[in-house]
This record gives structure tokens, sequence and C-alpha cells, in this order.
């Protein structure tokens, strides 16, 4: 045996693996490299609703009296009464940076950076121009989305564009909010860039699930509502509406069926996909009734993202005919104590294996907006028939003045009691529509502190479920004490404390409030 | 173990000057003849040697004393009077400084011996009642720490040489058996066959082993053949277990009773509202109506789970050969049932080993070692059972399956179907209280909500099995070249097939789950090459000896793991019924390592006083990156015999002194493969029409950060040991002191979340050990008839971190976030939390404390009944700079002690061993059932103002989480009487006639007695969680749903023929 095939025992490269330094030298690898980083949005948003649902008047951890982990966990999150050291959030946190990180993998190895608040592109020419625009306008769209995320949820954050290096990581401070959202619409701008105009129905069909040009115009418009630049949203938002080919369905249910996936409503969603691939949808289960053995669901569920008695009672049903088709899609009752979301309930042969994507931008979201950019501009204004036009999809009926606006489900008359008449009573119908439509969709939160009603929604609904709910949790916190939680710092999360205290080079600031 | 067998003549009458015939046999304690003993007459040159059946015969003149004398053996002595007939026993000389020591590549003298080595020969480590080598040498070894972190059966107790080097993954000893590391040798290897084991404990005795060494080296010899008539042996053992202790958990019904006891107590104080008299609440109530009512009595889960535990051994053995062929050849079966329902482990094994001479220049040896192992896993943990509510019974009755039969949803439920608490939700509930009182529910009661399974029905629903195939092979040629300088090549192979098999039946966990079936198997090759020269030279008296090698270790390890579900029966076994096969969970993985090292060693002495020797090897490692991949070890080390200086002669109480000293260097490599790189992984997902199609997808996302500047870890340890022999060899005393610094330390460093994982593999810090060991041997009673020997060894290890990579200290985290804190200056291992001072007493104390100025920004702090913090840096603020250090998982000192006493034929051996110092984190006051129904944790607790309890005890719901406070942190001391043997060894003579060379009979018991620690509320001080987070070597000493402590009886025999 020679010295150097000796050599060769010990020098070695993975078998198994490939390492990622000798990755990403052409378009077949980028794509696949892509693909990974659409995987990574499974992670965050298995926990997500914690963070949105939960801590808004839809739902609520549904069992009073228990003492089990993950529910008191749910209940911190829930009441507001968290510390810096909830496991869920640093849950959420750390699997939406290690896809950030997967993202400036991609993006790097494709030559794009971000320095001194710019892109700056080096492209390498492995690949053609439209192959490494496709893959990249696609990885912007997937960091903006979760940026954009992040920044509403925790405030000041760390912005990271490229890959990072332990030392340097502890070098590094929190980016301002102004940092942040230059970056989110500096990535969405050049998405739309890169990523054709294609409509709807002339996309290629395998492709479908993939960010698009409206997608990224989508989300810039959200941004641009969450930024207070309406115009400009309004803009997107227009453009969008005239020529994407996206469009609203005949009906509410088709939207979310399984059959239906990837329809012309869908903007774009995190797909999933059921059938033992490891890509099935926890929902179905995390969502179902606890208890119920195979009654619902097989497998039993965990009876998580428990609906609150006002998100059962909100699409006002006492009227036999005329009702919202909405609820029924939405939300059903097991027993009494137990109704449950089942808006993402489809069948299952092993647990958390389901089949329902999960909207992150619809068209019913596109339209909603625009009527939020546009304003209240007249009850017969185009505002208002948004917010019919969406009522009438979900089975609404014209108002005629005889019964409570309440007890049946009509669209908003242009005269009378019910009528929208001045912005303020079009802000609450609008907000109103959003919750009804977009519920459990992980959107009321942020509609909530958009809109500036966070804190006074928020109270109301711990005053709506005290006796039955927040009243029952022990040790018990005194209604007033319990509406005292809401703050406007509390509205945001804390830094993880894991992070502040990993930091020993740094002194990082915890939010205010905690 | 030591014994003597004695026959004596009648009479001693003297004659005169005429020589008589002794005829007599020679043997070992054993019984087994000893070969070439030499049989001499005091004051004459006459002597003679016994044959191969270890006979002899000679003429004596009356008068004289007959000596019989035999390497590594007491001699024996005896007056002759008469023409007889002698059996001897010869002892083997017990700690005496000749004794023969394995060392890396080679055997020393220990009288010329200059590094930390400790040796324990097989007396009877086979007669412990345990079936794993590695629980047999609890207490036995000074500086060797085992501990069984579960008493589930052939489950691996953690193993630590002389404290805590490494904060790597894998911090445990290297195991080498015949020359050959095998990674789970102390697991492999059946306790019967070995002869010795030696622990080489410094830097300088393992720097030989360099990679890998820094933690130690454990180095097993096994028995070998003597040139004999074939002999036989047969041993066996049977025994049963039971558990020592079980969670002290309340029923029910006696919950149900506490509850309303103490809502009585609260009714009497103003202080507490009218709604929080009686916390006990409407499930609670229900669950008591169900037990009380429509069960009529509890379940006790704890015992669900249990299942009479037995164990039993037969090992039967071959040896024999001429002097130029021997062989070895044992056969052993073993079952072993836990006292875990659905847990069992059952070995085979064959030992075969064939040492020729084929030459006067050649020697050839040959080693084979099958084996096959099986371990039956119960699908759920001991937890599960212990904290399942005794409301909900095993099976349905007549009466309980109709009861719940009012609920449409369970109308097909019938008697002798699993009950599971989901069946009595949905039920108006009305019963009698504790206090007499009717209670009916308000419309319809969901006691619990749980989709769990009972543990009883999952595990009966669950086949969990690991099956083993092992084989051990190696073949060695030694071949003199020249006088005195020897060429070894050995050439080895380890091949570990491991098949993990798990059959989970429908419904198993949940209702309307499928059935599923995981395959996985694991082919592991090892292929060892090493070749060596070994030099030895006497000059007059200098005595050299040299030791060069080249050796290669290549390993491959092949992983397939499949799923498949939904097959049409339960009854499956292979993969092609299934439904469906999952195609995330099947994979196959391939890795491979390798190892290259040089080595080599000189080692000098004059007359055996004073005494050199240096050693020095380089690795080369797959595990690190170009120009990374070496390290060098080197060791030097020096003893001097005191005891044969001049000056010293005079000094009749004391037979020898050795004073030795050394240093070294040591590695550690044992981190994960590729840590070097960022490695993609599969992250596909689906885009398309329809459902979507799955597109192959890679991610840069694994938990660890890669590293490209990793390189060799390296302890450099000095130790200094002194070795004496006092009164005649009664006393033998060795003490240790050893200091080792540890370098470029290999551990998972947290890092900034944000970068995308919490943790990459870093090669900065620095980590000190410093300890004293000493073992002491005492001769206490030595007289014919008998024999008391002590041996007792006791280890202190202090442990500090000195650098971190520049950091100033590193938190780490277990499931509950609970806080272990490695600080510079300080142990590598230390909780950190708050500390409290009692509860909260009253809102009045609280008050006034606010009053004073205490602010908080806990939430569900300021508590009546809840942990009250101990503002540690006293401003007056409880907040998270209070946190302060809390306790810490090391012992201040272990310790064990060995008995041995011999009354005529009987032996009585026992170990009292135990842990001195040390805290656990008792991680079941975090859990709901413990906190309501295990009256370890409930005893005492405050209920209202006016009936605080000790004041130290909380109620469960009130106040900050328990898991965060000293509250939890317990003493983790005990002492046990870990073994016990009895044995009877039946006299040769009697023996003889039937053709019986040696009978013993044997009983030994496992735990016959147990002390914890004051202050501790589980039942297992030694269980340790370390799965899961617990799985980072920077955690330790966390414990939840301890699995009860084990106590075994087992009665065995022992027969040569």
């Amino acid at each position: 045996m020679s010295l150097t095939s000796c050599e060769r025992i010990i020098d070695i490269d993975p078998i198994s693996n490939v390492g990622a330094g000798a990755f990403y030298r052409n378009y077949k690898e980028a794509n696949t490299a892509l693909t990974g980083c659409y995987q990574g949005m499974h992670a965050p948003l298995h926990n997500e609703w914690m963070m949105t649902e939960l801590r808004s008047d839809l739902s609520l951890q549904g069992v009073p009296n228990t003492s089990a982990v993950p529910r008191l966990e749910q209940n911190e999150l829930d009441m507001f009464t968290l510390n810096a050291d909830h496991n869920e959030v640093y849950t959420y946190w750390i699997n939406t940076y290690r896809n950030i990180r997967a993202i400036n993998y991609l993006l790097t190895n494709l030559g794009v950076y971000y320095r001194d608040g710019n892109h700056q592109i080096n492209r390498n020419t492995n690949m053609t121009e439209s192959e490494w625009k496709q893959v990249v306008g696609e990885a912007l769209f997937l960091r903006a989305y979760h940026y954009f995320n992040m920044v509403r949820l925790f405030g000041n954050i760390f912005m990271v564009t490229e890959p990072v290096d332990p030392n340097t990581a502890k070098a590094k401070n929190y980016n301002t909010l102004e940092d942040v959202y230059s970056l989110i619409s500096q990535d969405l701008t050049a998405a739309a860039q890169y990523l054709p105009a294609t409509q709807y129905q002339n996309q290629n069909q395998n492709d479908l699930g993939r960010a698009t040009h409206w997608a990224a115009r989508a989300l810039l418009a959200k941004v641009y509502l969450t930024l207070g630049k309406k115009a400009e949203a309004l803009n997107e938002l227009n453009e969008i509406i005239n020529t994407s080919g996206h469009r609203l369905l005949d009906s509410y249910s088709d939207v979310f069926s399984i059959g239906n996936e990837m329809s012309a409503e869908i903007i774009f969603a995190v797909r999933y996909k059921a059938g033992g691939f490891g890509l099935g949808s926890p929902f179905a289960n995390l969502f179902a009734p606890t208890g119920s053995g195979s009654a619902v669901v097989n497998n039993d569920g965990d009876g998580f993202n428990f609906p609150t008695n006002h998100a059962m009672s909100m699409y006002s049903i006492a009227h036999s005919t005329d009702k919202d088709q909405r609820y029924a899609n939405n939300l059903a009752i097991y027993s009494p104590t137990k109704p449950y979301v089942r808006k993402y309930l489809s069948a299952v042969m092993t647990r958390y294996d389901a089949e329902n994507d999960f909207p992150v931008l619809r068209y019913a979201d596109v339209l909603l907006m625009k009527a939020e950019a546009q304003g209240f501009d007249g009850a017969d204004g185009e505002s208002v028939r948004i917010i019919n036009q969406i009522r009438e999809r979900a089975g609404a009926v014209d108002y005629d003045g005889t019964s409570a606006f309440s007890s049946r489900f009509f669209k908003y008359p242009l005269a009378g009691n019910n009528s929208i008449t001045d912005e303020n009573s079009f802000i609450d119908a609008l907000l109103n529509e959003r919750k009804l439509e977009l519920a459990f969709e992980n959107q009321r939160f942020f509609d909530l502190v958009r809109f500036g009603k966070a804190i006074t929604v928020l109270q109301q609904h711990f005053a709506d479920e005290y006796e039955a709910h927040y009243g029952l949790i022990k040790p018990e916190i005194p209604l007033p004490d319990l509406q005292a939680k809401v703050t406007n710092d509390r509205l945001l999360l804390p830094i993880p404390l894991r992070e502040i205290t990993t930091n020993n080079q740094l002194e990082l600031e915890q939010n205010p409030g905690y | 173990m030591l014994f003597t067998l004695l026959f004596s003549l009648l009479s001693a009458t003297v004659h005169g000057q005429t020589k008589v015939k002794v005829t007599g046999e020679v043997v070992d304690s054993l019984g087994r003849p000893l070969v070439g003993a030499t049989i001499g007459i005091k004051d004459s040159k006459q002597a003679v040697q016994t044959n191969k059946d270890g006979k002899f015969e000679i003429r004596v003149e009356r008068g004289k004393i007959v000596q019989v004398s035999a390497v590594g053996y007491t001699s024996y002595a005896k007056q002759i009077t008469n023409a007889e007939n002698l059996v001897i026993s010869l002892r083997p000389k017990a700690r005496e400084i000749d004794e023969v020591i394995v060392i890396g590549y080679g055997t020393q003298k220990k009288s010329s011996v200059t590094g930390s080595i400790s040796k324990l020969v097989n007396t009877n480590l086979d007669e412990i009642p345990t079936s794993r080598l590695d629980n047999a040498l609890i207490g036995k070894i000074a500086g060797v720490t085992i501990q069984n972190v579960t008493s589930e059966v052939g489950a691996e107790p953690v193993v630590r040489v002389r404290g805590f080097n490494s904060i790597s993954t894998n911090t445990s000893p290297l195991v080498v058996i015949d020359g050959y590391p095998v990674p789970d040798g102390l697991s492999f290897v059946n306790p019967q066959d070995v002869e010795s084991i030696e622990v080489l404990k410094d830097a300088a005795s393992a720097a030989i082993y360099g990679s890998r060494a820094a933690n130690g080296v454990i180095l097993i010899t096994t028995k070998s053949g003597i040139p004999d008539r074939p002999r036989y042996t047969v041993k066996a053992y049977t025994g049963i277990r039971n558990t020592l202790k079980l969670h002290p958990i309340m029923t029910m019904t006696e919950y149900a009773n506490l509850m309303y006891e103490e809502a009585a107590l609260r009714e009497s104080d103003p202080s507490v509202p009218a709604n929080r008299k009686n916390l006990f609440n409407n499930n609670e109530r229900a669950q008591y109506v169900i037990e009380t009512q429509v069960i009529g009595q509890p379940t006790d889960w704890q015992q669900l789970g249990l299942q009479d535990a037995t164990i039993s051994n037969i090992q039967i053995g071959l040896s024999g050969g001429k002097k130029e062929v021997k062989y070895f050849l044992t056969g052993n079966a073993q079952t072993d049932n836990g006292a875990m329902r659905y847990s069992k482990n059952d070995k085979m094994s064959i030992r075969s080993k064939v040492n020729t001479i084929l030459s006067p220049k050649v020697k050839l040896n040959f080693n084979i070692n099958p084996s096959y192992s099986s371990t039956t896993r119960p699908g759920v943990n001991y937890t599960d059972y212990y904290r399942w509510f005794s409301y909900v019974p095993a099976y349905h009755t007549e009466f309980s399956a109709a009861f719940v039969n009012q609920n449409p949803q369970w109308a097909d439920i019938k008697a002798g179907d699993y009950a599971q608490a989901r069946h009595f939700n949905g039920i108006s509930y009305s019963g009698y209280m504790p206090d007499g009182q009717l209670w009916t529910s308000t419309g319809t009661i969901d006691p619990w909500n749980t989709t769990n399974n009972t543990p009883l029905s999952i595990a009966n629903r669950t086949d969990n099995t690991r099956l083993n195939y092992r084989v051990l092979g190696s073949m060695d040629l030694d071949y003199e070249i020249i006088k005195n300088l020897i060429f070894k090549t050995s050439i080895g192979g380890y091949y570990n097939i491991t098949q993990n098999r798990t059959f989970v039946q429908s419904d198993a966990r949940q209702d309307g789950a499928v059935n599923q079936a995981t395959l996985f198997n694991r082919h592991y090759k090892d292929i060892l090459w090493e070749n060596t020269l070994n030099y030895t030279k006497k000059i007059r008296q200098h005595n050299f000896t040299g030791l060069l090698g080249f050796t290669t270790q290549q390993t491959w390890i092949d992983d397939d793991n499949m799923v498949g579900r939904d097959f049409p029966t339960e009854d499956f076994k292979t993969l092609n019924q299934a439904g469906q096969i999952d195609q995330e969970l099947t994979y196959t993985l391939k890795d491979q390592i390798g190892l290259l090292s040089y080595l080599g060693r000189i080692t000098y002495d004059f007359d055996n006083k004073y005494m050199l020797a240096v050693s020095y090897r380089v690795d080369g490692s797959s595990y690190f990156y170009k120009g990374q991949k070496y390290g060098s070890f080197p060791s030097i080390s020096a003893g001097w015999m005191l005891s044969d200086e001049s000056f010293m002669k005079g000094i009749s109480w004391l037979n020898s002194l050795k004073i030795r000293s050394s240093y070294g260097a040591t590695g550690n490599n044992r981190i994960n493969s590729f840590a070097f790189q960022d490695l993609m992984y599969p992250a596909n997902y689906s885009f398309g029409t329809g459902t979507g199609n799955v597109n192959l997808g890679l991610s840069p996302n694994g938990e660890l950060l890669a590293n490209p500047s990793i390189t060799w870890e390296r302890t450099f340890e000095s130790n200094t040991g002194i070795d004496a022999a006092f009164l005649r060899n009664r006393i033998n005393l060795t003490v240790e002191y050893y200091s080792s610094k540890t370098d470029r330390l290999l551990y998972n460093q947290a890092t900034m979340a944000f970068s995308g994982s919490n943790e990459y593999i870093n090669n900065a810090g620095r980590v000190k050990n410093k300890g004293v060991e000493v073992e002491l041997t005492t001769k206490n009673i030595h007289n014919t008839n008998f024999e008391w020997t002590t041996n007792l060894n006791i280890s202190h290890n202090r442990n500090t971190l000195t650098e971190l990579g520049g950091e100033p200290f590193q938190y780490s985290f277990g499931e509950r976030n609970e806080v272990y804190a490695a600080n510079i200056g300080q142990p590598s291992i230390q909780f950190f939390g708050y500390k409290t001072d009692g509860v909260w007493l009253s809102q009045a104390q609280i008050d006034e404390a606010v009053d004073n100025g205490l602010t908080t920004n806990l939430s569900n702090y300021l508590v009546p009944g809840g942990l009250k913090i101990v503002d540690v840096d006293n401003n007056n603020i409880i907040d998270q700079n209070d946190r302060t250090i809390i306790g810490n998982p090391f012992p201040d000192f272990t310790w064990g002690i060995t008995n041995t006493m011999k009354y005529k034929n009987f032996d009585l051996s026992f170990l009292l061993q135990g842990a001195k110092g040390g805290q656990l984190i008792n991680g079941d006051h975090n859990y709901n059932e413990s906190k309501r129904f295990n009256r370890a944790i409930v005893e005492n607790r405050w209920l209202s103002e006016m009936h605080p309890g000790d004041g130290k005890t909380p109620y469960l719901t009130n106040g900050i989480n328990w898991m965060l406070t000293d509250y939890v942190v317990e003493d983790a001391s005990y002492a046990s009487l870990r073994s016990v043997i009895l044995g009877y060894t039946f006299k040769q003579k009697a023996l003889s006639k039937i053709g019986v060379k040696a009978l013993r009979l044997y009983a030994s018991g496992e735990n016959l007695l147990y002390f914890m620690g004051k202050g501790y509320r589980g039942i297992n001080p030694e269980a340790r969680t370390i799965s899961g987070d617990y799985n980072n070597p920077l955690i330790s000493g966390y414990q939840r749903g301890a699995f009860p402590l084990m106590r075994t009886y087992m009665f065995g025999l022992d027969f040569n023929f």
C-alpha cells in the first residue's frame, strides 16, 4: 500500500449528501435548491397560527382547566402573558431564519447580494438569462414573504441577506424597520421585474404553486398598505385586477376544495401534498377536535386553533336559506363543547398528512385590499361594491329593509340603517368582511394591527369570552387585568430570550414590554 | 474468590530420615490444573514440575518442607511426615506487584508500569446479576463511573473515565477487545469470557491510542486456552427481578378526597374568595364519578406497565490443547426479561480462540466471535403508564361499555374492548362527591380531552425489536525476524448488522391510525490493519523495549430505512402488502470514516528501579478538512521503585513503594462526519395542477452550521501516582493525582438563531479536570479457614471550564427551556435559574413587598402560593438578571467498597457503591399529572393564607413556572448495596468420584439496600433523560418519569470437568 493510497482512507467526500459548496452550479441544481426553499415555508407555517389567529378574536386555547404544557404555552400567547422564553415563539423564529438562510445561499450563489441598502447583481453565466431571472425572482419573493411576517410580528429584527457565519452573527445588531421594509420592497419589486407577467390561464401547468409576477405585486401591495402607502398599493392592485387573469371563483368552498387547488383565485399558496411524501398539511389533525377518534379525521385531532364563541356566531347563520356559506366551509361543531376549524380538513391516512394548500394571497384578498387602498368612495362607490361582491359570492342576498341585518345574510344596502355611510362605518365593514372572508388564514391579527383596532377589539374579545373561557383559567386573572395585558408594546412578540442570551458580545435589547 | 482447599493428615508422627512418596495435583482457585508448577524441597535442589494434568510425584525425606510455586500464584509450603496425596490449590497473587498488565500494543510487568492503569481480574464479574459487562463494573474501578440512566434491559449505561474531558457528542471511552477497538464493545462482550480488564486512565498510557483516547481506554482481554486435556465448564444461572419503588401516585379517589380535605380547610379561611375554596373542577368530578361509580375501582397503571422479570443464562466452555496449539471455545445463551411489559433482551454468542506456534519463529493466533442479540422494547415509555389516570380502566366491563354506549359515537363498544379516555366524553355525569353531596353536571362533560390511547392499548399493538448480528474476527501473525525483534501483523474485521423492526397495528395510538411497519437495517463494517515491530533488549541491568507501528482503520456504515403502511391484515412482517410506502421516511444513507496512524514507543528501566517510557502517535482522520486532518499525541512517563533503594531496605513494614509520574496527550475526533461542510438535504415540494407533482428539492438546512477549520481536540494530562504495599503485602494502596487540560474543544457551540441554526461545531475552548483516586486493598483476616479482603476505591473529580472560544458563557436548553450554563472558571455544566425562598404566603406579604418597591416584568409571578424568587442582584426588580447558578450534576465523589470473605467452602462478596453530592433536575415537577397526583410533589403544599403548608411547596397552578427555579433541583446522591454474591464450593475429593473437577453454587442479589438523598422526590436518583434535547454533552442531570430501580435475586452453578 503506497502512501497516497493510504491518504485516500482519510480523504473522503460525503456519499449520501452533496456538499453545499459544490452545488448551485447550473440551472438544474439552482432550481432544485429553489424547490428546497419552497419546502422551507412549511416549518414556520406550522405554528404561525399561534402568532396570529390565537392572538386575535378568532381562536383561543380550547381547554380552560388544562395544565398540559403545550396548551399552557398557547394560553400565554392567547392572553398576552408570555415571557421572552416562550418555546413556540423561538420555534417560529428559528424555522423562518433557517429558510432565509437557504434562500440566501441560493441568491448569493446566483450573484445576488444586498449591500448598503441596494441589490448588487453579479449574474453568473452558467444559465440563460431567463433561467436566472426565474430562479432569482422566485427566491426574492420567498425572502420577502418571510421578512414581511417577521417584521410585522417582532418589529426590530436581524436582516440577513447572505449566509452568515457564527462570528459575524454575534457582531450584528438589529436593523431598523425602515431598513427591513426597504429590503422587502426592493426584493418584491425586483421579483416582479424578473418574473414574467404571464396571465393565470397561460401559466405553465407544471409550475402552478411557484411565485409569480402577480404574487410579488400582490404581496407588495400588502406591504404598501402596511406602510400606509395607499396610492402605491392601489397601483399594484389595479394592475393585478386588470391583467393577471386571476378572478373570484363562483363558490367560496371551491377555493378550499382539494379538488380545485391552485385555482384562478389563488395567487400564492403554501402547497401541501398528502400521501406519505412528507409534504402533507398538519392542519387537518391540529385543528380537529380532541378525543374525536376518527369521527372527524383519522388519527384524532389536537383541538388547536379552537374557534371563539365570537367566531362561531359571526356569520349570522340564524336564517335557514339566506346564510353565509363561509360558515359551513370554515367551521363545524363536533359536540356542543367542541367547535372546530374545518377549513383545512381533508381525509388523511397518517396523522398530519392532509392535502389542503394554505392560501397566502388570493383574489378576494386583493379585492378587499383594493377597497382598503381606495378608501370610502360613497355608498354606491367601488369600495362598497367590492365588499358586496365578496358577500354575494358567499351567498348574501339584497337587503330588503325588513329583517334585522344581523339575523340574515345581506349585501350592504345603499341606504337605510345598515348602509355604509361614512369612512368609519366603511372601515368597520371592511375589517369585518376581511374577518369573515379570510378567517383562519392567519390574516386577522395583521389586519387588526394595520387598521389600528387591535387593542379595542382584543379587549372586547376578552370581555366576550371571559365567562365561558378566560375566567375559568387558573390562576384566575380578573378581566380588567387581562384587558390591560394587551398593550401596543405587547402586540409585538418578544425577541426570543435565547437569542439575546446567546449573544455574549452585544447587549441586545428586548422589545419594550417584555 | 481466593481460597484454599487444605487436606491435612490425621497424624504427624516423625519417623527417621526415610523418604516417602508424595503425590498430588496442583490446581487454581477454580480447580483447574496448573501446568508447570514447581514442587521443590526446602534447603535442597531437588524439584519437579507438574505435568499437563497438573499432577506431580516426588520423594521427600520425612520432616522436610515441600514448597509449591507457580508464576502468578502465591506459594504453598507443607512439612511432610508421611506419604500422602495432596491436592493443592494455589491462590493467584492478589495485587502483587508483578502482575502482568495489558497496555496498548503490548504487555508490561506491573512493577514497571509508569502510567495510571487499573486492572480488574475477572473473578466473579459474571456472577453479578446483570447481563452487561459495563453494569458488572460499577463501583469496581477508581475513576471509572458507570451510571444506569434507565433500568430497562439491554440499555446502555453512561460510562466515564475520569470525569468529563470532552464536550463533543461522544464522551464515552474507547473500548478495545483483544486489541480491536469495538464501538459497542461493552455490550458486545460476554462477561464470562473476560479474563481481565485494564483501564488506561492517564493520557500517557492512553496516548498510544492517540485519537479517540481522550475519554480513557478500556482494554478487555478475553480468556485463552491453556495446554491441557480438554476441559469443560458449564455455568448457569437464573434469577428474578422486581421493582424497588414506584412513583407514589394517588388514585382519582384519593385525589378527590385530598381536594375535598383541602377545600374544607380553605372554607374556614376568609382570605379565600368563594370561587377559590373548592378547586376540584367539574372534569375531575366526572372522573371521580367514573372511578367510584362506573368502574368501581381505580386502575393501577404503573403495575400494568410492569411484568414479572426473569433473567437466565447458560454458558458452556471447552478449552485445552498442546503447547503448539491451544484452543478456547465458549457458547453462551441468555434471556433477560425486563420489568417493563414487552421488554426483553436475548443474546447468544460463540467465542473461539486458537493460539498456535507454527515454528520457533512464527506464531499465529486466530479469533472469531459471532453473536446474536434480540432486544424488544415496549412501544411506550414508562412515563406514559406512570401518568395515566386511574379512573380509565384498561378494558371495558359490561357496565362501563353500556355506560359509554349512551354516546352514539361509542355505541359499538362492548365489554373486553380497550377503554379509552375519549369514550367517557360527551356524557352528562352525576354522582356523590367525597363530602356526601350529590353533584350533577350541567350538560355533557369531557372528563379528559386527550387524543392519546391508553399506554396498554398502544403497547399491546406495537412490536419493537432490534436484532443485532455481530462478528468480530481477527488473525495475527508474529514473526521473530532476529532475536528479540518481532514483527506482528494483524488484520481484523468487525461486522454488525442491526435490524430494527417496528410493527404498529391499526388504531394503536389514535383511532383511525393505519398500521405501519418501519424496517431499518444498518450494516456496519470495520476493517483494522495493524503492523508493529517490537524489540526487547537486556544489557546487564538495563532493559529496553521499542515499538514501531503503522495502522489503518476504515469504517463503512450503510443505512436503509423503509416505511410502509396500510396493510390489509394486522399480521405483517414484510412490506410486500403495504398500501403505501412513505417516500420521506424511506431512504438509504452511506457513510465512510477513515483513520490512518503511525505510532512508536520506547521504554527503559534500570534494574526495575528506575523506569522511563516515551511514546508518540500520529493520527489522520477523515472527520476533518484538508490541512486539518493530522494530530499528534506524545507522552512521557517515569517511575522510581523507592523501596528497592538501600536506604529504604531497613523499613520492615514496607514491602514496596513506587512513585510514578506521567504526562501525555490524547485526542478526540468523534463528531458528525463532514461537519466541515454544509450539506444539502432532501426538501421536496409539489408544483403543478391538481394536487401537484412532487418536485425534487435540496436545501442546506442542516441542524448544525458547518465549520471548515475544525480539527483534533487534545487533552494533556499529568498524573502522579504512588503504589505501596505494607505489612507483608496485606495492605496495598494506590493513590493517584491527575490534572488534565483539554484544548481545542470540539463542541456544539451556540450561535445566533438568525444565522439559520442554533448550533455549529467549533474547536474552541478549554476544560480542566483535576482529581484524586484512591484504591486500597486490605487483607483484614487471613488464616486457614477464614479470609476477609476489602477493596475500597474512591474518586473525586473537579471539572472546570477555562475557556470557551473567547465567550464568557454558553447556555444550553432542555425540553422545557430550563437552562444549563457553561460558565468560564466553573464546572462545564451547571443548572441556571431562579433561586427561590419558599412561597408567597399571602397577598398581604406580596402587597408589602410591592409597597417596598418590588417590581417585576415576569408574568404570573406575584401570586400567593407561588414560588418566591430571591432578588439575587438586590435591586428590588425580579427579572431575568436574578437567574443564578442553582446546582450542578457532578458528584463530589464516587465510591465503591468490595468485601470478600471466605469461610471454609463458603465465600461471600458484597459491593457497596454510591455517589455523593451532585444534583439533578426533576422534570416531573413540570408535568400536569405529577403535579396533581404524585404524593411526593403534592405533600404539604400551600393552600391558602391560613394553611400555607410547609411554606415551601407551591400550589400547583400558582406562580411562575417551577422548571426555571431551584425548586426542581434535587440531591442526586445515593448509596446502595449494589451486589451480593454468596457461594459454596464443593470439596474436590467428593467430586472427583463423579468426574467433576470443581462445583460451585452461588446466589447473588442486586440493590438489596438502597438509600437516596434527602429531598429527592423521585424514585431513581441514577435515572437520566439522555435523548432528544438531552443528547447534548453540555446538558446533564435531567430526569423525568424515571423507570424504577430494580432489585434482582439470582441463583447459579458453575462446574468444571
